[in-house]
């Protein structure tokens, strides 16, 4: 038995040996397709991995990459590669770093993720009455909190470092977080507050990025630049929030609520709430939408046979899935109520995604089933 | 000792029981190490590592543990059941069974080989309406170089490259191309950034090393490339990405080339072209229940219509396309799709099957002569 031990401990030295560096000859050739692209010298560098000269501020975000979103870089910052946590990415010098971070939740909520900064900073947490009467700002669309701290910064990882400054900016939905941050030395920070808020600003997301980054992950050959993702036909546009020429019938007792901007109407009932909001595109799909309000739930995902299980509503002639989640809702600014219910419909359009939400105490929700029902059977 | 009985030892022992019991053993544990490893690595890293290798050395708990790789231990199974399973047993017609199974044994660890060192496999992509000839890898990676409307490509295959860290380089040449293409610093999972200050900036992009992807078909190499054309002491520096926009353009020799780092491609010997897909969803859902292909591939001028669905791939000149995927998952009514099929060329694509049923036919005839052996030993008992 030894003895086979030993042989398989004799190992040759038949791992693969390549060629050495040095020169080789090219012994393979092929006739076929060849991708020529685009004439001689039209192409620098920059521009074939996916840059593109900003208007005179820097580069943009690669589209061959994983980034969907376009802004107007800062002169002197150096762009890095996005990664999963931080979409867009720069460095500032050999100390400062900017980076837009984009969740699908709401990421624990607002005032969690305030308190997190606030305590990379070594500083103590706030209240939801502090939290009110920080400076309001935008970011990519959204309301968010403008926050300026100084202190010592321990980021992930690593030692404090004394003397700091950090700039951020804070927006959460129900469905994203969307978080803008730049830290470095005070010094350096301060000369870039103007910088922070033109780039913060200038954010946006870009429907040929994402197109681009989606099409790169399908596994297909990379996408013509100038092309748009809707005009290729495969690739539907990410889209905001749209508009619909629609009417209904209100159940009996549902009280019509102000209008916004981001629904095609709202409803109360009691302490619930109900409303209509169509977003261009898939808005993420049927099942990731419903998943995102199971977690909103604090409840589990749903597997794919579950969610093809789900009962289904014709609204607009569409089979369209319907959910019914209780649990604890986590609402806007990390907002918890426990014993709370939802209805939920997700309906798929041509080139839209038409949401129904109702969202209340569990005993209220659990009276309205039917009324919800009806109020989106009633859609036309 | 003579040379005989040296021979005649070494046979005993490729031959002997406590071999096949190492090896299985060895094998057994690459199996757990290699499944346990492949939730870390990905599926693609594990099998190369566990299973496709001579040699390796295993984390065990911190510990590096050198263990022989499955490639290494399959080689000497085949030696070890060929000599003691078919040359050294005994040969009787009353015990075809067992020679038989062992012979179904051996064909399939041959079928393996074959797999391993003769098949390709990959996917072709279509929308509806588009054609083509060749298929791409989801792993490998090849460099082609060309003549800007030319036909003939040079092929830099990725094992010749991929070894190349920073700081290592090589020359590649071939006949009747008037420059030497200089690669390195690859990079197996690359992403580019601007960084005009860096000492190995290309026209201000560097390409920086990121952690290799788990899936492995998201990992997207990149390398540097210098072009030096004959009798120039200068050189064209250049950045290669397998998603770059467009490959890499260079003039040398008074023409123009192009060198484009790409996913490694096989040509088909005819033309698929995607004429419709079919997609049927689940009632009430968005989830496809069964999705096909209507493709027309077209072979010297020679077109036939094809249907490929899910089980029932085509196979023509030594090829299968099987329906695999389609895209894009959320489209709506009326949008274009694209379906993706994947394709494997292997001479051994049928032999487990063939060796499974040599190997139930041994086994089975083995079975029924030892019970009627045994029946009539009873009879004899008893009667």
């Amino acid at each position: 038995m030894w003895r086979a031990w030993c042989l398989v401990g004799l190992l040759p030295i038949l791992a693969g040996c390549g060629p050495e560096g040095g020169r080789q000859e090219i012994t393979v050739t092929r006739t076929g397709s060849v991708d020529t692209g685009a004439p001689a010298g039209s192409m620098g560098t920059a521009e074939r991995m996916g840059f593109r000269a900003g208007s005179g501020m820097g580069a943009v975000a690669p589209a061959g990459g994983a980034a969907r979103y376009a802004y107007e870089a800062p002169e002197g910052w150096t762009e890095g590669a996005a990664t999963s946590m931080r979409q867009v990415n720069f460095t500032i010098g050999d100390t400062g770093e900017c980076y837009l971070t984009v969740l699908p939740s709401s990421g624990g909520g607002l005032l969690a993720n305030v308190n997190r900064w606030r305590k990379q900073m070594g500083r103590d947490p706030i209240g939801d009455a502090e939290l009110a009467a920080l400076a309001k700002t935008t970011l990519l669309g959204h309301e968010a909190v403008a926050i300026d701290l100084d202190g010592s910064f321990s980021g992930m990882g690593t030692d404090a470092k004394e003397g700091y400054r950090m700039l951020g900016r804070l927006a959460v939905t129900e469905n994203s977080a969307y978080f803008v941050k730049l830290t470095g030395p005070a010094a350096l920070v301060g000369e870039q507050v103007e910088a922070f808020d033109r780039f913060s600003d200038s954010l946006r997301e870009d429907p040929m990025a994402a197109a681009a980054a989606a099409h790169a992950a399908a596994g297909l050959p990379a996408m013509p630049s100038g092309m748009s993702g809707a005009g290729m036909g495969g690739l539907p546009p990410v889209g905001g929030f749209d508009s619909m020429d629609l009417e209904w019938n209100a159940p009996e007792g549902w009280v019509k609520a102000p209008d916004n901007a981001m629904r095609l109407v709202t409803y109360t009932v009691g302490e619930a709430e109900c409303y209509v909001a169509v977003l261009s595109g898939p808005a993420g799909g049927v099942n990731a939408n419903i998943n995102r309000w199971q977690q909103q739930m604090g409840q589990p995902v749903l597997s794919e046979l579950e969610l093809a299980a789900l009962p289904k509503l014709n609204v607009l002639g569409r089979e369209s899935a319907m959910v019914e989640i209780k649990g604890e809702y986590t609402g806007m600014g990390e907002t918890r109520d426990a014993n709370y219910g939802m209805l939920g419909l997700v309906c798929p359009l041509e080139g839209q995604t038409l949401f129904v939400k109702m969202v209340g105490p569990a005993e209220v929700i659990a009276g309205q089933t039917d009324q919800f029902k009806a109020f989106c059977t009633s859609l036309h | 000792m003579s040379i005989k009985n040296a021979i005649r030892a070494v046979f005993l022992f490729l031959s002997s029981y406590g071999v096949s019991i190492v090896l299985l053993f060895l094998l057994l544990l690459l199996t757990l190490f290699g499944t346990l490893e492949q939730m870390h690595i990905g599926l693609h890293e594990a099998q190369k590592k566990y299973f496709e290798s001579l040699f390796l050395v295993h984390d065990f708990f911190g510990i590096p543990v050198p263990l022989p790789g499955a490639y290494l231990l399959m080689t000497l199974l085949f030696i070890n059941l060929l000599c003691g399973g078919i040359l050294r047993a005994r040969k009787e017609w009353r015990r075809p069974g067992m020679l038989i199974a062992h012979a179904g044994m051996l064909f399939m660890l041959l079928a393996g080989a074959v797999t391993y060192h003769k098949a390709d496999s990959g996917h072709l992509t279509l929308y509806e309406g588009e054609e083509s000839n060749e298929f791409q890898s989801y792993y490998e990676w090849e460099i082609s170089i060309a003549e800007a409307g030319g036909g003939a490509q040079l092929i830099i295959p990725g094992d010749d490259f991929a070894s190349l860290g920073k700081g290592e380089s090589r020359s590649f040449y071939a006949d009747g191309l008037p420059f030497e293409l200089r690669l390195s610093g690859f990079e197996p999972n690359a992403r580019p950034m601007n960084a005009p200050n860096s000492p190995d900036a290309v026209d201000g992009v560097v390409l920086v090393g990121q952690p290799r992807d788990v899936e492995a078909e998201g990992n997207v190499a990149g390398a540097y490339a210098e072009v030096v054309e004959e009798g120039s002491n200068t050189a064209q520096r250049g950045v290669l990405w397998g998603l770059a926009q467009a490959p890499w353009s260079v003039q040398a020799g008074g023409s123009t080339w192009t060198v484009d780092l790409r996913r490694k491609r096989w040509q088909l010997p005819f033309t698929v072209e995607l004429d419709k897909f079919h997609r049927d969803l689940h009632p009430g859902t968005m989830m496809a229940a069964n999705f096909s292909s209507d493709v027309t591939t077209t072979e010297e001028g020679v077109s036939r219509k094809v249907e490929i669905k899910m089980n029932e791939p085509l196979r023509d000149r030594g090829y299968t396309l099987f329906q695999s995927g389609w895209g894009p998952q959320d489209a709506g009514p009326n949008e274009r799709l694209f379906s993706t099929f994947s394709v494997v060329r292997n001479p051994a694509d049928q032999w487990p099957l063939y060796a499974c049923y040599i190997v139930t036919a041994g086994l089975v005839m083995h079975f029924l002569q030892k019970l009627i052996a045994h029946i009539r030993l009873q009879n004899r008992r008893y009667s």
